[in-house]
């Protein structure tokens, strides 16, 4: 059904400038907790106490001021409390190490009070109060300037929605047909990138960037977005392929129980929940695991109809021989859901105290799946929840979704997210939004479209950029992001220019038989191999809809040699098996086993000419296939 | 994507501050062909192709190495520091208190 403009086009979420009411409550808590540290940490001082204890008083001020009571060289070690305290505080984003600011602002306090042996230096109360007074007058003019700027965004936006609906709707291509799908030999290329690594060993990770097991270059996100694109691959072109596509899928999964994959949650549960007893990965908090691999694990078996996974037990987080916390897809879901349920924000935060919106994405995605799946109601009984406290606690004034926000604080950072990041996901359960954050989205996209030398269209970020997937320089995540994006609402124009860019700018070599961007993460180049082969509203079927009903009963290609045998296209209509093969390194014949065919049956493989066979009682057959370029075959039952 | 958002625009920070400081002091360009390759995209399933990763991340090791030990040593010399002017303060009163009339006070 088409979707018209002034369906959708409302005003932009937030037409009145207000907090939330959770994060209200959170920042009068901090207001009375500074409150009452500033009378604590001055009464010292009027009491005319000991110097130690008037130092240690203005410790508690701001970190280090107590060195400033001090006095002499020891006031040098307040810029390095200060440094030492924003470290602490990127500890704590970084990891959950919620005690790190703590011990570091009490700890310099101590420390002053240890260190003061003489009367405190006078001027030290007044420059610790002159400098409070001076960085809440900082803070509260940059958070009005920008509330005004954010304020005006959101009428220029609103303004403009109309007419940025409609542009984006029309310029969308249309959703393309089921079962007539097929790779190209540069997305076959592309997909080898990802088949390389998700088939070799189980336990072993050669191709990936192994930097740090926190942070958006950890692991277990390349390991998800290769789970991804190969999901939407074979959901969209190969549904009727299982072999070493979805072997392929179990190996990233059963790479992910592993602990080098998920034991950042032993630290993180210690440090931020001081649970040193019970650091179950999948329990409280820890989205950034849960609501991430229940889309793998979701795509999956939503596209297989295999439902190992589902099995008590069936995916064990081995801490060590003692200790195994023993999941499945049933309570990774449930995870998700009660984490939603008992969260006062709704969302819910991946490290300790911080709630990033973007990885709540993920999981109500993951329930979406896990919905279709079995049957179940999750999304229904917590998405209006969700919804409302999305627009009123994580939304900008601008109407834009904030990057994140702490749970135990109530503070808001200042990363502008980027409304094309939360749009896919939000095509999968809530399309009407989605498809205004797209066209909010694509307005700022167009200052950033070039034309190249050719005089075709392409992106153009300025500087060097930032890739996530191993913190250097380089656009290729920005660039397949984008691309990836566009893709799934149609926008095929912009598409192209994301993915000419990524061509251009981020070393993309052909070599082997493998297409890859040399100047990106491996995590950037899953993203790309996803973007390559997205195309209008695959990702929200891949989760929604899951294969045609003809593939999951119809005969199936279920064995095929890697990388010698390429799979372009395999579909079923409940009989017959369409494939479309290449040979992946040299022409020649090759074995190929079918299953699920009518036991003892007879059909008939068509490929140029016709070649008759009897499935037998195991409803299976082997057999040789010449490959010499793109190759279609078609088996049918015999008449 | 992907999720952390506010610790990589941390990340990203200090990152491209060491950038612009290496160009400033190296005077290295500022073109995306400059971009050095990620040898963990050369590896493949069925070649000899060794995974060259490890060197990258022993390069960001070493920087991350230089930087915790540029802050531990600040943090020594000044603990260092406190702990002596603590330790000569206290002898100092102690002296005071020995050789002077009982009226001695801090304030």
């Amino acid at each position: 059904m088409a979707v018209l403009p002034s369906d959708i086009a409302q005003p932009l979420i937030r037409g009145k400038a207000t907090v939330g009411p959770v994060t209200a409550a959170r920042h009068r808590r901090n207001a009375m907790i500074y409150a009452a540290m500033c009378v604590v940490g001055l009464l010292p001082t009027i009491l005319h106490m000991s110097p130690e204890m008037q130092a240690a008083g203005l410790g508690l001020w701001i970190p280090g001021g107590g060195f400033l009571a001090v006095g002499g060289f020891g006031i040098l070690l307040f810029p390095v409390t200060l440094v030492l305290f924003a470290l602490a505080v990127f500890a704590w984003f970084g990891a959950g190490v919620v005690i790190a600011p703590i011990i570091v602002w009490l700890g310099a306090a101590w420390l002053a009070g240890e260190m003061a042996g003489e009367p405190a230096w006078f001027l030290a109360p007044y420059l610790v109060a002159a400098m409070v007074a001076a960085a809440a007058v900082y803070s509260y003019q940059r958070q009005r300037a920008r509330k005004t700027k954010e304020l005006a965004k959101l009428e220029a936006r609103n303004r403009t929605m109309g007419a940025a609906l409609a542009e984006a709707i029309e310029v969308a291509a249309p959703v393309p047909a089921v079962g007539q799908r097929e790779l190209t030999p540069d997305d076959l290329a592309a997909s080898r990138y990802a088949l390389d690594r998700a088939l070799q060993p189980v336990g072993q990770m050669s191709g990936y960037d192994k930097v740090d097991q926190f942070q958006t270059a950890a692991l277990r996100y390349q390991i998800n977005h290769l789970g991804y694109g190969l999901g939407m691959l074979q959901c969209m072109y190969t549904p009727s392929f299982h072999g070493y596509l979805s072997q392929a899928q179990r190996n990233l999964i059963e790479l992910y129980l592993d602990r080098r994959i998920w034991s950042y949650w032993l630290w993180e549960s210690a440090w931020g929940h001081l649970n040193l007893t019970d650091p179950d990965p999948a329990a409280k908090d820890n989205i950034m695991l849960t609501g991430w691999f229940g889309i793998q694990l979701g795509m999956y078996m939503l596209n297989t109809g295999d439902r190992r996974y589902a099995e008590p037990g069936s995916l064990p987080f081995r801490r060590n021989k003692h200790r195994v916390f023993n999941h499945d897809a049933h309570t990774i879901a449930q995870s998700v859901l009660k984490n939603f349920l008992d969260s006062e924000f709704c969302l819910y935060p991946c490290e300790p105290n911080w709630v990033y919106p973007i990885c709540n994405h993920y999981g109500m995605t993951s329930l979406v799946i896990y919905d279709r799946l079995f049957g179940a109601k999750f999304v229904p009984s917590v998405l209006d929840r969700w919804l409302k406290n999305l627009d009123s606690e994580f939304t900008d004034y601008s109407g834009s979704v904030i990057g994140l926000r702490s749970s135990l604080t109530g503070i808001r950072f200042p990363f502008p997210a980027g409304d094309a990041g939360f749009a896919a996901f939000e095509n999968c359960f809530a399309p009407d939004r989605a498809q205004r954050l797209w066209a909010t989205a694509r307005q700022d996209l167009k200052y950033i479209i070039k034309t190249d030398a050719t005089g075709a269209k392409r992106l153009s970020l300025p500087g060097k950029g930032f890739d996530f997937g191993n913190y250097k320089s380089g656009y290729a995540g920005a660039y397949a992001m984008l691309m990836d994006t566009a893709r799934e609402f149609g926008d095929y124009e912009i598409a192209d220019a994301a993915q000419r860019a990524l061509d251009q700018d981020c070393g993309r070599a052909d070599d082997g038989g493998v297409l890859r961007y040399s100047k990106g993460s491996n995590l950037s180049n899953a993203m790309a191999m996803r973007a390559r082969i997205h195309r209008r509203d695959d990702f929200r079927r891949t989760i929604a809809e899951g294969p045609p009903e003809g593939s999951l009963r119809g005969p199936l290609l279920t064995d095929a040699k890697y990388p010698d045998v390429l799979v372009a296209h395999a579909f079923s209509n409940g009989d017959d098996l369409d494939l479309v093969l290449y040979p992946g390194l040299q022409a020649g014949q090759q074995e190929i086993r079918v299953e699920r065919l009518r036991p003892g049956a007879r059909y008939v493989m068509r490929n140029g000419s016709e070649h008759a066979f009897a499935a037998d009682n195991n409803g299976a057959t082997s057999l040789s296939v010449a490959l010499r370029g793109r190759t279609p075959i078609h088996i049918v039952p015999a008449i | 994507m992907p999720c952390c958002a506010f610790a990589v625009f941390i990340i990203s920070q200090i990152v491209l501050s060491y950038g612009a400081i290496k160009r400033f002091l190296l005077r290295s360009g500022d073109s995306l062909d400059d971009l050095p390759s990620n040898p963990a995209t050369e590896w493949r399933l069925n070649a000899a192709t060794p995974a060259l990763a490890a060197g990258s991340n022993r390069r960001f090791g070493l920087r991350t190495l230089v930087l915790a030990a540029s802050i531990e040593t600040l943090l020594a010399v000044g603990a260092l520091y406190g702990y002596s002017l603590h330790a000569h303060h206290h002898h100092h009163d102690l002296a005071g208190v020995a050789g002077a009339p009982a009226s001695v006070c801090v304030r």
